[in-house]
């Protein structure tokens, strides 16, 4: 493969090649895996009084767009806390990124069942999964820019370059 | 020609010929005038490899060799006119032997043996003890005498019959000279040209190391793990990692040192804090248990309306529950390190076959004395063996770094190779004095010699006239019945006498030669000379040793000491889970118990750093052994020859 980076144009040598001496293991040898984590302590339900919320809580959505990102450019950052550098992560920052509106069945909103109680206008598939339609069937596109820190003159810190 | 006058010197212990003192009157050999030493007969031999010897005649002197009082070192000299020359000095063995018949005359032997001979002669071994000539890893601690150090020198030890000093003499060219002898030193009718056995065609060499590849360290697998995190759904950067089962995971994380096998165990920097810089996730789920589905009716709102007119409202209540389930995303921040103690068996093996360029002496291919077989084990290679210098002696390991998965292909190894190559040689090169010639010369010519020195022989009778080898005996015989005279013979080798061509350089495998330094450049085709123009073999650089593991002891990584890192019951599967319970109609099982299923596990998987042995095979090219040409058999007798 070096050889190949080095003289990309260059035909290999049929002859006095280095040979590979492959070593072969007689025995079987041990395993060597580490298992480990537990279930702990697990968080009990808590029950909602009844009262409080006549509507059960449901969240009832007719439509929705959704933006997606496609494309994103970064630069990693070491962020320490405050008072102490060894608690630190190592982040991939966004300096730009593009999103894309795109149709999203799959994203439904937790009701329990994935179907509202009192959205008759929601249809169904076959499977009985809510089908949403989208507020607009127009392509888009959006790219943002980030800029670090945030200009100074009160500008947004983020810039959109073309929706 | 004056008569020889011949001294006989009995002295205390060895030293240095002294005319004055060894060739005196009392020394002097009964010449049928005058003389009080009564000795008829001595004959000087040496022999290649053997304490020169003088054997002598004498009359009876009638008391025990060793008796007290009694001289037991002499000097014997001659005088053929141009003053004494010593001849051989030397020790009294201590029986004087008896013929039958002999009335009143003992044989008495002296050797030529320093007293302090074992010592010298390890002196000069300790001189000999160096690479590539002496390797300690093919010797065993209880067989490491001062004779090993010629096996692969081709050389036997000599003692100077005059000085005594102790040295190694080559089997193949002498070291102090040519003794030449023409048709004119000879006698015409007592010259034998012999032949023994077939010379050596060639010799199969084996060779197997064996050590413990040893090797001790640590590998940062940190990011892998959080890799492996990430991609089970935890959002965090390097190096945190989260769970919905925080406590689990936390309280089983295994201690420093612990054992996972196959040479492996945690290492001692590995740990994992909770990340509480960080703000934790939190996954928040509102559900209906809907197992109770009856319906309560009650009374709502009663009374008249803006008309007066009475009315009521009846209320149907379902006796559904309503229930939230949070659970929270831990950040931890993990440094995880595994410890390895690498311990695998190791195997390697040269196999190569030393041909040696010589005359068709005997063309037999039944002859099945024309090859031998060197097999050597040694499994010193990881050992302290030496010592590599005397002053101050230092004792190394041949391998120095135990890590390395190859012993040949290390500087070290090529040598420990070469060693068993020149021991081939020798036996080659010994097999190839198969021609030996001896004739009679004159006493004077004889005494010139030495085993230290080679024999040229100028006879018509010979191929090509001429033939020279090194001088495997002479005696010399002084009878005075007789007279005196000399005898030498030779070995004569019956190689092609052809230098090889010098080793290749090889091929630089990246790029030509010049553009890297070296190390870098890789070379193929190459051959390392042992003696130049006698002994070359295929270099090493031509094979590359890969374990089938993929493991490098030398160069632990990740990528080649994982095997794989699997989580299960990772953040996105624990939110999967629980929002999988409350899909249905019916709880079952409810969110508490999903997550309880699905805590987090983390399974690390390693390639075993114990175990074996890892064989490795190697089949050398060695060039054809040039060997000394001492005789052309395919030549013609010249013209006019008797």
């Amino acid at each position: 493969m070096l050889e190949a980076v080095i003289r990309p144009f260059q035909s290999t040598r049929p002859f006095n090649r280095t040979r590979i001496v492959a070593t072969r293991t007689k025995d079987a040898v041990e395993t060597a895996v580490l298992r480990f984590g537990a279930a702990g302590d697990i968080p009990v339900p808590q029950k909602v009084d009844a009262a409080a919320d006549p509507s059960y809580g449901f969240v009832i959505r007719k439509g929705k767009d959704t933006y997606r990102e496609v494309v994103r450019s970064t630069e990693q950052i070491r962020v320490e806390q405050e008072d102490n550098a060894d608690n630190y992560v190592i982040i991939d920052r966004a300096k730009k990124s593009t999103f894309d509106k795109q149709k999203d069945p799959a994203d439904k909103t937790a009701t329990g069942n994935g179907k509202s109680y009192f959205d008759t206008n929601v249809s169904y598939d076959a499977n009985g999964n809510p089908v949403y339609q989208n507020f607009s069937t127009k392509d888009a596109s959006i790219e943002l820019v980030y800029y670090y820190p945030p200009p100074s003159n009160g500008a947004s810190p983020v810039t959109v370059i073309r929706g | 020609m004056p008569a020889s006058v011949f001294y006989f010197a009995w002295i205390p212990a060895a030293a240095t010929f002294s005319a004055s003192s060894h060739a005196t009157r009392a020394a002097k050999v009964f010449d049928g005038v005058d003389g009080d030493q009564e000795i008829f007969y001595a004959e000087l031999t040496h022999e290649e490899g053997q304490f020169p010897l003088l054997e002598v005649h004498m009359r009876d002197p009638r008391v025990g060799l060793l008796a007290s009082g009694r001289n037991q070192w002499i000097w014997f000299s001659r005088d053929s006119g141009s003053g004494p020359e010593a001849l051989f000095t030397g020790r009294v063995l201590a029986v004087a032997e008896r013929k039958k018949g002999d009335i009143g005359v003992v044989i008495v032997k002296f050797r030529a043996c320093p007293d302090d001979y074992l010592t010298r002669r390890a002196a000069v071994a300790d001189s000999l003890r160096e690479l590539p000539y002496y390797d300690p890893i093919w010797i065993a601690e209880d067989a490491d005498t001062d004779d090993v150090v010629l096996e692969t020198r081709a050389a036997y030890w000599h003692i100077d019959r005059l000085t005594l000093t102790v040295s190694a003499s080559s089997l193949i060219e002498g070291e102090d000279g040519t003794v030449e002898i023409t048709e004119s030193d000879a006698f015409f009718d007592e010259t034998e040209v012999t032949i023994e056995q077939a010379p050596l065609q060639s010799v199969d060499l084996s060779l197997t190391v064996q050590w413990q590849q040893t090797a001790s360290g640590d590998v940062d697998i940190t990011r892998n793990f959080w890799q492996a995190f990430v991609n089970a759904g935890s959002p965090y950067p390097y190096p945190v990692i989260s769970t919905n089962t925080g406590p689990g995971l936390f309280g089983d994380w295994p201690e420093a040192g612990t054992n996972i096998g196959g040479g492996w165990s945690v290492g001692s920097t590995s740990y994992i804090a909770e990340a509480t810089w960080l703000k934790s996730g939190t996954h928040v789920v509102h559900y209906v248990d809907r197992t109770d589905d009856t319906i309560t009716y009650r009374w709502g709102h009663a009374g008249h309306d803006i008309t007066g007119q009475f009315g009521f409202t009846l209320l149907a209540v379902d006796n559904y529950q309503e229930w939230t389930y949070a659970t929270e995303l831990t950040p931890y921040k993990v440094n995880v390190i595994v410890h390895f103690d690498a311990d695998r068996k190791r195997t390697e093996i040269v196999t190569t076959t030393l041909a040696a360029d010589v005359q068709t002496v005997i063309a037999d291919s039944l002859d099945d004395s024309t090859t031998e077989t060197i097999e050597a084990t040694s499994d010193f290679v990881s050992q302290e063996v030496g010592p590599d210098s005397t002053s101050p002696p230092t004792f190394n390991s041949p391998i120095v770094d135990p890590a390395r998965n190859s012993f040949f292909k290390t500087a070290r190894g090529a040598q420990a190779l070469e060693n068993q190559l020149l021991r081939c040689r020798a036996r080659l090169a010994a097999r190839a004095r198969c021609v030996k010639i001896k004739t009679r010369v004159s006493f004077d010519l004889a005494a010139t010699c030495s085993c230290r020195k080679d024999a040229r022989f100028l006879d018509g009778r010979l191929p090509l006239g001429e033939a020279s080898g090194k001088i495997v005996s002479y005696r010399l015989i002084a009878d005075g019945a007789s007279g005196i005279v000399g005898e030498i013979e030779a070995a004569i080798s019956v190689g092609n006498g052809t230098l090889l061509p010098a080793a290749a350089s090889g091929t630089g495998v990246y790029v030509e030669d010049g553009v890297l330094e070296d190390g870098i450049q890789a070379r193929t085709g190459a051959q390392n000379a042992v003696i130049v123009g006698e002994l070359q073999y295929q270099s090493f650089d031509d094979f590359t040793v890969e374990d089938d593991d993929g493991v490098d002891l030398l160069n632990m990584r990740p990528r080649t000491v994982l095997n794989d890192i699997v989580i299960s019951g990772g953040p996105a599967q624990q939110v999967a889970a629980i929002d999988a319970t409350i899909d249905g109609r019916y709880l079952d099982p409810d969110p508490a118990t999903a997550l309880r299923d699905a805590y987090t596990e983390c399974v690390i998987d390693l390639v075993p750093v114990t175990g074996g042995p890892f064989v490795s095979t190697f089949a050398i090219d060695t060039d054809t052994l040039a060997l000394r040409k001492g005789i052309d058999l395919s030549a013609e007798i010249p013209a006019g020859s008797p």
